[in-house]
Parts: C-alpha cells; structure tokens; sequence
C-alpha cells in the first residue's frame, strides 16, 4: 500500500494465521503474507518504511462434549438393529430353540429357530424343512449370518425371518419370543406398540408399562424380535457428568452437565453478567478448561490460577452410541451436552514479537492500535454504511462483536461458541470421528452419487461426469469440495445430514449473533443499531450469513457481509483499519510513504 | 460361481446363469452386461481364473472389480454378487478387501 498524502491501497494478501495470535510463531505467516503483497509491486520487505502490527487481544475458545444418557439393554429382550435384507414377512411367536435341538423339540409349542454362523443355509433351510414335515411347528428364525432371503427362498412355508445378529450365542433359549418383518419399504406395526406386545406375551397393564421403551425402539424399522425374558428391558441411562459453578458479580449458581444446556444456560442468565465459570475435574469439560486456561497462562506469562474462563456456550446435541447389551450392534442417540469455553485477555505486549519480525524483514515495525478499534475502521469501508455500526466477528475459537457509535465511542465483547463448535457439533450428531471431515461437511454442499457416471447435488441438479466415477462412490452422500468428492459411510439420507449441519450453524451462530449484538449494542437494543456487518472466516460460508441476516431481519437492522474497501469481501478489515489510521497520523512519523500491514485471516 | 450367484440372491436380483466359449472374464463379463435387461454383468474365466464385474456403459477394458477366482475367498466372491445387485439397485458398495 502506498501513501503520498493519503493512504491508495496498491496490494493486499492473506495467509492462514501461524500459531497463536500476537506470539512469536506469527512471524512465519507475516513474512508469508508480505511476501505476497509485495511480489507483484516487484518489492521487497527491506524496501518497506513501515510495517503495521494491531494490538493482539487473543482469546483463546476450544470445545468438549459430555455424554449424558446411554442405552442398555437388560437380559437380551429385543433386537433392533433393522438389517437391510430380512427375509419373509408377518409376524411369529414361538419358543426359542437352537437349531440343533430342533429334532427332539416337543410337538406342543410353536418355535423360533435360532441359527449361528456355523450352520450353511442351505443346511439350515434343509433342517427347517425337515422339522415342518415332522410336524414341528416353526413360525420364524433368527440368523447370525446375512442369509435371511437365501434361507427363506428354500423352505416350504413363508415365515419372517430377521439375520445378521451377531451375538447370536446371546440370545435366550427356551423363551417366548416374537419376530416381525414388515414389507419391503414399511416398518413394523405390532411389535412397536405395547398394546400389542402385551396380547402376544399375555402381558397385565403393570408388565405392559414396563415394556413401552422397547416399543418405542423398536418404532420405525422393517424387522424387530422381542424376547420375554423376565427382567428384560431397554433403558436410558443419566451419565453423570460433573457440574460447572456459574459466578457472577453477585449471585452464584452451580449446575450439573447431565441437567442439559438449556438448564445451563438458564442458569447463566440468571447470575448474569458472567465473572467467571468454573469446571469439576476429572470430566472432558473440566479437562477442556484447564487446556484453555493453561494456554493463555502461557502466552501472557501468568499461572493458570490467575486465569479465568469468562464465558460459555451449552448446546444440546446427540451422539450416536453403541447399545450396551446389544445382540447385533444396535446403536442408539445418546443426549450430549456441547460446550465451549473462552477465555480473552485485554493485551498482550507486542514487542517481543515486534522486534523478532523486524529482524526477519530487516523493515521497521510498528504497534498501530487497537484490534476491535482497527477492524471497525476498517468495516467502514463497506460501501452502503454508518454509524451506530456492530461487527460481528464469526471465528473458529469466538464470536466476537464491537459497536461504533455516532459518538466514536467503540464497545466490544468476546463470546464462547463459533465455527469449531459447529464442527463438534456435526461429527457428534453424525457419529463420524473425524474433526476433519465434520470441517469438510460445515463448508461444503452434499451430493448423492446416483449411477456411475452421475451425481445429484443438494439443490437437486445433476452432474454427469465423461469418466466414470470411483466404486467405492456409488450410492453413497458425498461431499463436494474443491478438491474432490468425498464419500461419506453413514447410512443416512442426505436430507438428514443436511439438517445437521443446518441446525449446527443456527444453534452456535444465530444465537451468539443475537447474544454479542445485545451485549453491545446502544442500551442493549439491537433495534438501535443501524447496520451489521460480518467478517472473518465463517463471514464466507454459503449458509452461515443468510442465517444471520434472517435471525436480524425482525430488529429492522441492515444486515451483511463486509465489502472491505468495496473489493476485499469480509476480509482485511483489521489490516485497512491500520493503514487508515497511520494514515491520518502521518504527520506524527517521518515522512510516511511506503506502508504495508499484516493480513489478518 | 455359486458363490457369486448366493451374494445375489440374498440382495433380492434376479440372475442368469449362462455358458458360453471360455475368452478373457472382462470380455465375457462385458457380453453379459450387453445381454442383461438390467445392464450389469459378471465374467467368469475358467482359464484366467478371473472374475469380473462391470456395467454396461463402462468404457472396454475397464471392469469395475477383477478378483483372481484361485485366490479369493467365498466371502468375496459373495461380495462381487452383492455389489452387482447394489449396483443395480443404486446403493453402496461392499469392500471387497
């Protein structure tokens, strides 16, 4: 950037931030960035009279999940782990017994075959077969292998028949029990209702109400069985999961994780405005909270028991988990409490880092001002605004926002819960485990890979491709991203993971938008502010803004994404408010001509 | 091959077995899916001991899976019939490592 009187911008670049803001691992990126913007003006960082650095104000946001309920299964009663091809249909109640005993079985109940791994199909259907013409009545089977259709293909009567249960060892022999396959493409209909379980089993109106929450699992899939075991039962278990102390400036509150956000956030409410929160030990928010705490001790020289996490945002969210007691990997949504924490410190000295950076660059550095004060300077660019103006700062640690009034006046506030807490959130509720690929999904639009050659995206449009696309593609949701397409293996419909990710950037972002806007805005009415710019990373993603903007629509606010300089897009802010206010300083520094500033991501 | 015709079955296609003279299994399977209403096929060599799988629209020489016949086992020839009837019905395929 060029100055001769006043500031002309010539060149600007952007690098991913290396290491944590306003430490000595900057440099790497800085020189990087500089590097960049000097390259087309054919000049070297020497070549500079000044370089500008912001006033850091890091704050340090991370996230953790507590698991608060699972699901147990006692006694082996049911299986419901809907394998995708059952065999037969209808529903059957029998005796359970191994196949091996079937020939000594007595003539006078009905039975349920169970048929282990060992036994071939073919084997299996010939003993069924045999068993029917001796008049053993066989009214359903349960198989270990995925060999319902090919078994059901060989016998002489039609029966429903539910396979790929792979703890068959586990499953009671000589017990009642019922088995229901439904058509293709419908799910059951008796064994879901406990009305209907109580006829079968022959159940009173106590015993009935003792198996509605296997009714309830059992909702929804094509095959189901149910084993009238004397203590069986299905339940959903509270995980304790440690308690937070909410301290406020005159009220204190402590609450517990497995209460669930919503009880959390209450809580806060009501002890509001926040000092501090506190974590129990020992928990993954507890251990969360030492991490952040620990690092900001680190970068501004303190003990950790001086630091203090300032705010925290609770999210309601599920995580898929295996069932315990499950005789075929039945998995359930477990309920899960996400949360993230922040820590911010009002500066940190910059001179250290300063004086390393002048040593690479061989240019003198300057400290220019204060970050919140330069990007709202800098957010003033955007063609089409005034004051009252809010920024809101969309990051992946924080949501951050500062208010400019007509005054001058500049407030800001740093919030828990941003793009890595949409992050968790995806991978939690999709069940990935991979931090990664949950980034992949935030940021890009999903595809169904519909034939070999072509793909249906999101918005319905389809894409035929010359070459034929990689088998292990076909059939499944991928994700378009500019370097390819990536499958993923979960077996829910796009729809589905649509709505996750959806939800997971309404949950974290609308409501931090709403909760830092109040914070700062003029008497805390967000009504009172003229217009709402956004930047930084999530400034850019394709659903996060809109969101934003419908969520501001009813406070009659002008709601959009920065246009830094009318070219920069949400981006350089920070850089642009430097250069400006250098600038009009100018006098105060030896005759000021080459500039340049670091790009800040 | 009656491995291949179980992994089929058990996915609810319908299949067709036919003999016809021995040539190289990607030419045989591609012969096969040219005949099939449902434009997939599979190639059994007898003389490569190979296996292969392909779509009609797949461009020659370029067979979806090939496995080795002497060297696979049951569950994979199991497989390579799955994942002709997925293919045919549009869902995911199964490894076949």
């Amino acid at each position: 950037m060029l100055a001769d009187g006043e500031a002309r911008f010539v060149s600007s670049s952007i690098v991913a931030t290396t290491g944590i803001k306003g430490t000595a691992g900057n440099v790497v990126g800085i020189v990087d960035a500089l590097n960049h913007a000097l390259e087309p003006l054919a000049l070297r960082s020497s070549d500079l009279r000044a370089v500008l650095l912001n006033e850091a104000t890091p704050v340090i946001g991370d996230v953790a999940m507590e698991t608060i309920t699972e699901t147990v299964i006692t006694e082996s009663a049911m299986i419901g782990h809907n394998p995708s091809t059952p065999g037969g249909q209808g529903l059957a109640l029998g005796v359970t017994i191994r196949l091996e005993s079937l020939e000594d079985a007595p003539r006078n109940n009905a039975y349920i075959v169970i048929i282990p791994g060992e036994a071939d199909f073919e084997k299996a259907a010939r003993l069924l077969n045999r068993g029917i013409s001796n008049e053993v009545r066989i009214t359903g089977a349960i198989v270990q292998k995925d060999d319902a259709v090919l078994i059901h293909n060989r016998l002489d009567r039609p029966m429903p028949i539910v396979d790929e249960v792979e703890e068959i060892g586990r499953v009671p022999v000589g017990m009642l029990a019922a088995v229901e396959v439904a058509a293709p493409g419908r799910s059951v209909e008796k064994l879901c209702n406990p009305y209907d379980i109580a006829t079968l089993f022959a159940l009173d109106p106590e015993q009935t109400r003792q198996v509605v929450p296997i009714a309830r699992a059992l909702t929804g899939t094509r095959s189901a069985v149910v084993i009238r075991t004397p203590l069986g039962d299905i339940q959903t278990r509270r995980i304790p999961a440690g308690r937070l102390r909410l301290i406020g400036s005159r009220r204190e509150a402590d609450v517990r994780v497995e209460e669930g956000a919503e009880a959390i956030m209450a809580q806060a409410g009501k002890v509001a405005p926040l000092l501090e929160i506190q974590a129990e030990r020992g928990t993954h928010v507890g251990g969360m909270f030492e991490h952040v705490r620990t690092v900001m001790a680190d970068l501004t020289d303190q003990a950790v028991s001086a630091i203090r996490v300032q705010d925290i945002l609770a999210v309601d969210t599920f995580k898929p988990q295996r069932v315990i007691g499950g005789l075929a990997g039945e998995f359930s949504l477990g309920n899960a409490v996400g949360l993230a924490a922040m820590v911010e410190t009002d500066r940190i000295p910059m001179r250290r880092l300063a004086s390393l950076l002048e040593e690479e660059i061989k240019a003198p550095v300057l400290i220019g001002g204060v970050e919140a004060e330069m990007a709202i300077r800098g957010a003033l660019t955007t063609p089409g605004i005034k004051a009252p103006l809010a920024i809101l700062d969309l990051g992946g640690g924080s949501t951050d926002a500062s208010v400019i009034n007509v005054a001058g006046e500049i407030r800001s506030v740093h919030l828990a819960g941003a793009g890595d807490m949409v992050t968790l959130l995806i991978d939690s509720e999709l069940g990935l485990g991979d931090r990664g690929l949950a980034e992949s999904i935030k940021h890009y639009p999903l595809a169904k890979v519909e034939t070999l050659f072509s793909l249906r995206h999101e918005d319905g449009s389809v894409q035929f491709f010359h070459e034929p696309l990689h088998p292990r593609l076909f059939g499944r949701v991928v994700v378009v991203t500019y370097e390819g397409l990536v499958p993923l293996q979960t077996r829910e419909p796009l729809a589905k993971i649509a709505a996750v990710r959806r939800q997971a950037k309404q949950k974290v972002f609308v409501r931090n938008a709403l909760r830092a806007l109040e914070r700062v805005a003029p008497a805390g009415n967000i009504r009172l502010l003229s217009s709402v710019v956004l930047v930084g990373g999530s400034a850019l993603d394709f659903e996060i803004p809109r969101k934003i903007t419908d969520a501001l629509i009813d406070y009659a606010v002008v709601t959009g994404r920065a246009n830094v300089r009318g070219v920069e897009g949400p981006r350089n802010a920070v850089a642009t408010g430097l250069v400006l206010a250098y600038a009009e300083a100018k006098n105060r520094l030896r005759g000021g001509e080459e500039l340049s500033a670091q790009g800040r991501p | 091959m009656w491995a291949i015709l179980c992994g089929l079955e058990e996915e609810g296609i319908p299949a067709e077995l036919r003999n016809v003279p021995e040539g190289p299994a990607e030419a045989l399977a591609k012969q096969a899916a040219d005949g099939s209403p449902l434009a997939v096929g599979i190639g059994v060599s007898g003389i490569e001991k190979v296996v292969a799988l392909r779509l009609r629209e797949l461009p020659s020489g370029r067979p979806l899976f090939e496995l080795a016949a002497e060297t696979c086992s049951i569950e994979q020839l199991r497989r390579v019939g799955a994942n002709a009837a997925r293919l045919v019905k549009g869902d995911p395929l199964a490894h076949l490592e």
